[in-house]
């Protein structure tokens, strides 16, 4: 009987350390973002001892950055580039994945080579290209933002349907073959719809990592007119450093299309980043 | 009608050797099976067949036309697959009429049709769902539907049950080879259990390592095994093997000679012997000359009941006489039907006892 | 020669043409051939370039051989990038990796009901752009104004003296990537039978023998591929730590990343940007490399046996 009270009670209190520590956990991860929020909101966001909360709400920064500054110009840019470019990468990805998986000519290397794209410094990769743009004026284009993000865009969306085509039994499309449908018609009917989460999860973590990067764009373009949105954020920390508010704004529009994007492949995205 | 021929297809993947030199004949309307242990290349001969594979070398021949070179879809040939294979995205209606919507058979037909081969199989009430939501037996019955639908030209089945549960496998098993005889179509079936090939087959292909052992009806498979790996791979329990050497009218088994009622043809070559369970009579070890054996293990196996001896440190079974009882650790002394054993040569082939063979039996 | 076989030379012009490796090399094809010109062919360009001399406007000078590697490699300012960088991905994976450990433990233990939000509650950090993060904390640690000297009472200049820029670089990063160690491995958790759990409390496993028999070893593949992956986006540090700190106070923090692009752009010598470039890229690779023999090797056998 009192030993029975003495392990609930000790199980009681694991529980509870348990709980606390997820909850710091939580605070952790989301007290710099409610920072975020609540500093594009306030009237005064800096202020000596800082609040979290602030007294007085404004959508004064938001106006500023849509409308006082160019912010809308970045982001068509960001867009353009990481729509175009992820189209590029996902659609040559998925022909490889699903010749990887099915046939694997080369017998690994092809898909090695691929992989191994992961292993150049965007910087490394940024300076070359820099210098082979340069002379017939593409550099400020979206069109070299575009053809240099095909190494970040391409391994990733291949590795990702790499794994999705993989789940599709290769049977299925035998199925569809011995039913009289031809290769095409079997790619069409059979492949593609069962592809389709792959596909869309592929292209989601493509355009994350293309409308976050920062390096290609830092040296590839030089005015607004072809400069992305973390471009246009790092100049709060040089010319503009103390206009927190704005600061605040432009973060959470900025973040807005991503937490969409990843609320929408929750699940997918675990698989995608697990890699299994 | 239709006529196929496999005429010494073969099949290399790198320096292996997955079928080697294959011809076979398929009989119109016929149940063929392929069996053989898993690795002997059957399934690769039946993926030959559908196209689902190219051959190394070899010749495809469906009334006397080389198909080689056509793919999958324009070979005519229905398929079941091991792994059930039924399209996750699509109902079972979409599933079982898909090949008569690749042929572009008109909407009321198909409807027809589909009704007809629903019924047949007992899913009409599936057909507005999922594969995902079918149990596996039902899966399995829809992908049979799907083969069934058309009128092909031969019907394909690549283990279609081994993942189902034993019941339902003999269940299915019946209605196959019922709607099989209904439908009078030309069917290959693999598999590697020889009790469903005994069970379907109008005749036994058996492989083993890439080639050809054996093609014949099941009984004459049972009775006469071409070579001793099929004596070994057909029936259940196993054979027996002896060492046997045959001269002057006696035959020494395993090195004890025994006295055979009569003896026919020339059995000089003879080397090995195998005898079934029921070819082998115990009785209580008396002064008799013959080998001896101790009672393992009486195993029951419903209406018959099996003897697990020892022998002189070889493992034999052998059936249990109705008349006798005969217990464990008791001792027996061993008795052969001579008629009914089979005599194979050094290299492991068949030799007749010609008095008694009369049916002709054929490799391939 | 009348004996030539018409039907194998039908044969083989049909292999060639219907032959599925051919289709796969195919639909193979485009991807590799963008990757050879929009990465490999620059990657050349750029070993070659680092043999070079460049004018300040860019141009392709005169030909110096291992000069500009002479001259990166006795460059102080580079080999304290290059120790900062290597500093900064040990400490940060390898905290990453334990508090991430840590937490996903915590999340899969039998107290928690709700794990799957919780995971997904955790994961926002690592899908910012690093200049959000590094946005984030500067104003976070910003002495007078910041919350984190508030909060603790303290009174440091996080982001401008030593060693504490360095300290804020690490933590914005374990912010941010502690949730894919948290995600690797709660999904690796969740796929781990439990039979395996119930046969270990049969044999009376303790708690920690269950975890490092039948835990750790089931997540070994999922540990490896995720170390690989970190240590090789660490290298590539640059965004978090230009918005910070600048790479200072003086260059403190600077990595090899940015000291790699200060070259080219800031002094405008492209010659030893490209050599950067390239000892940048052997020190990644080299570093991978060692990770990929030591840990990850065995993913790939057990990929193949499957």
């Amino acid at each position: 009987m009192e030993l029975t009270k003495l392990h609930n009670y000790s199980r009681l209190v694991t529980r509870a350390a348990v709980f606390a520590v997820i909850g710091l956990w939580l605070i952790w991860i989301w007290g710099p973002l409610v920072w975020d929020f609540f500093t594009g909101l306030a009237v005064n966001p800096q202020t000596d001892p800082p609040q979290l909360i602030p007294t007085q709400f404004t959508l004064e920064h938001y106006r500023n950055v849509l409308f006082a500054e160019d912010m809308p110009t970045y982001i068509r840019n960001s867009v353009i580039v990481t729509t175009v470019s992820t189209a590029i990468s996902v659609s040559v990805g998925a022909l490889a994945a699903y010749a990887l998986t099915r046939y694997d000519p080369g017998d690994g290397q092809v898909s090695f080579f691929i992989l191994s794209m992961r292993f150049l410094p965007p910087i490394a990769v940024a300076i070359p290209i820099y210098m082979m743009f340069v002379g017939i004026g593409w550099i400020n284009t979206w069109r070299v933002l575009i053809l240099a993000y095909l190494p970040i865009g391409i391994p990733i969306s291949t590795w990702i349907m790499l794994i999705f085509f993989q789940r599709i039994p290769k049977e299925l499309e035998e199925a569809s073959r011995i039913d009289g449908w031809s290769r095409i018609q079997t790619w069409r009917r059979v492949v593609l719809p069962l592809a389709a989460p792959g596909i869309s999860s592929a292209a989601i973590l493509t355009a994350i990592l293309m409308w976050n990067e920062y390096v290609l764009a830092l040296v590839l373009t030089t005015t607004k007119e072809a400069q992305t949105i973390p471009i246009y954020l790092a100049g709060f920390v040089t010319t503009r450093g103390i206009l927190w508010g704005r600061m605040g704004a432009a973060t959470m529009i900025a973040i807005t299309p991503i937490v969409i994007l990843s609320f929408l492949a929750q699940e997918r995205l675990v698989a995608g980043f697990t890699l299994e | 009608m239709a006529r196929t021929e496999l005429d010494e297809l073969r099949k290399e993947y790198g320096d292996l050797v997955a079928v080697n030199d294959v011809s076979l004949t398929l009989n119109d309307g016929e149940f063929l099976v392929l069996l053989g242990p898993s690795g002997c290349g059957k399934s690769t001969t039946l993926r030959m067949l559908a196209g689902l594979e190219d051959p190394t070398d070899g010749e495809i021949l469906v009334d006397g036309e080389v198909v080689n070179d056509r793919g999958p879809h324009r070979r005519d040939f229905a398929m079941v697959f091991q792994q059930i294979a039924l399209y996750p995205h699509m109902t079972v209606r979409e599933n079982i009429s898909s090949p008569l919507r690749a042929n572009g058979v008109d909407k009321d037909t198909i409807e027809d049709r589909v009704q007809r081969t629903a019924e047949m199989l007992d899913i009409g009430e599936l057909l507005d769902r999922k594969p995902g939501a079918l149990s596996g037996g039902q899966q399995q019955r829809v992908a049979i539907g799907r083969a069934l639908i058309r009128e092909p030209r031969a019907f394909l089945l690549d283990e279609p049950f081994s993942k189902l549960d034993q019941k339902l496998r003999i269940q299915l098993q019946k209605e196959l080879k019922r709607l099989q005889e209904e439908m009078d179509v030309t069917t290959v079936f693999v598999t590697h259990d020889q009790e469903e090939a005994m069970v379907l087959a109008d005749r036994i292909a058996v492989m083993d390592d890439g080639e050809l052992q054996q093609v014949d009806t099941p009984e004459q498979l049972y009775r006469f095994p071409a070579n001793e790996f099929v004596a070994d791979f057909i029936g259940n329990p196993t054979m027996n093997f002896f060492e046997a050497d045959v001269s002057h009218g006696t035959i020494a088994v395993d090195g004890v000679p025994y006295d055979p009622p009569e003896i026919n043809g020339h059995l000089e070559s003879v080397r090995r012997m195998a005898a079934r369970p029921e070819d082998i009579t115990p009785v209580p070890a008396d002064d008799a000359d013959g080998l001896v054996a101790t009672v393992e293990l009486v195993e029951m196996r419903g209406t018959t009941t099996y003897l697990i001896v020892d022998c002189d440190g070889k493992e034999l079974t052998v059936l249990q006489p109705d008349e006798q009882r005969i217990g464990e650790d008791d001792h027996v002394r061993l008795e052969f039907d001579f008629e009914n054993v089979s005599f194979f040569d050094g290299e492991g082939d068949l030799v007749r006892q010609t008095e008694h063979d009369r049916t002709e039996t054929s490799i391939r | 020669m009348s004996t030539l076989d018409t039907s194998a030379i039908r044969k083989s012009l049909h292999g060639r043409l219907d032959d599925d490796r051919t289709i796969a090399w195919l639909f193979v094809a485009p991807a590799v051939v963008l990757l050879l010109l929009v990465a490999i062919y620059p990657f050349l360009t750029m070993i070659y370039n680092s043999l070079f001399n460049f004018t300040q406007a860019g141009r392709i000078d005169t030909f110096v051989a291992f000069q500009n590697y002479t001259t990166v490699l006795s460059d102080a300012r580079f080999i304290g990038a290059t120790g900062f960088t290597v500093a900064y991905v040990v400490v940060v994976v390898t905290v990453e990796f334990l508090l991430g450990m840590g937490i996903s433990l915590l999340i899969y233990s039998k107290h928690v009901k709700r794990r799957q939000l919780l995971v997904v509650l955790s994961l926002p950090p690592m899908m910012l752009s690093p200049v959000v993060t590094g946005l984030t904390w500067r104003m976070l640690l910003t002495p007078e104004y910041g919350m984190v000297n508030h909060l603790f009472g303290t009174d440091i200049a996080w982001l401008a003296s030593r060693p504490w820029s360095a300290v804020a670089v690490i933590v914005a990063d374990i912010w941010m990537w502690t949730p894919l160690f948290v995600l690797v491995f709660t999904a690796t958790m969740q796929s781990i039978p439990n039979v395996y759990y119930e046969a270990a409390r049969v044999d009376g496993m303790s708690r920690w023998q269950q975890f490092k028999w039948v835990t750790l070893p089931q997540m070994r593949t999922a540990i490896a591929i995720v170390l690989l992956l970190r240590v090789v986006r660490a290298f590539k540090v640059f965004p978090k730590v230009q918005v910070l700190t600048l790479g200072g106070p003086g260059s403190y923090t600077e990595t090899i990343a940015m000291i790699t692009y200060n070259y080219g752009f800031r002094f405008f010598d492209l010659g030893r940007a490209n050599a950067a470039g390239v000892l940048y890229w052997l020190l990644m690779f080299g570093a991978a490399y060692l990770i990929f023999k030591s840990v990850a090797e065995e993913l790939i056998s057990a990929k193949e046996g499957y």
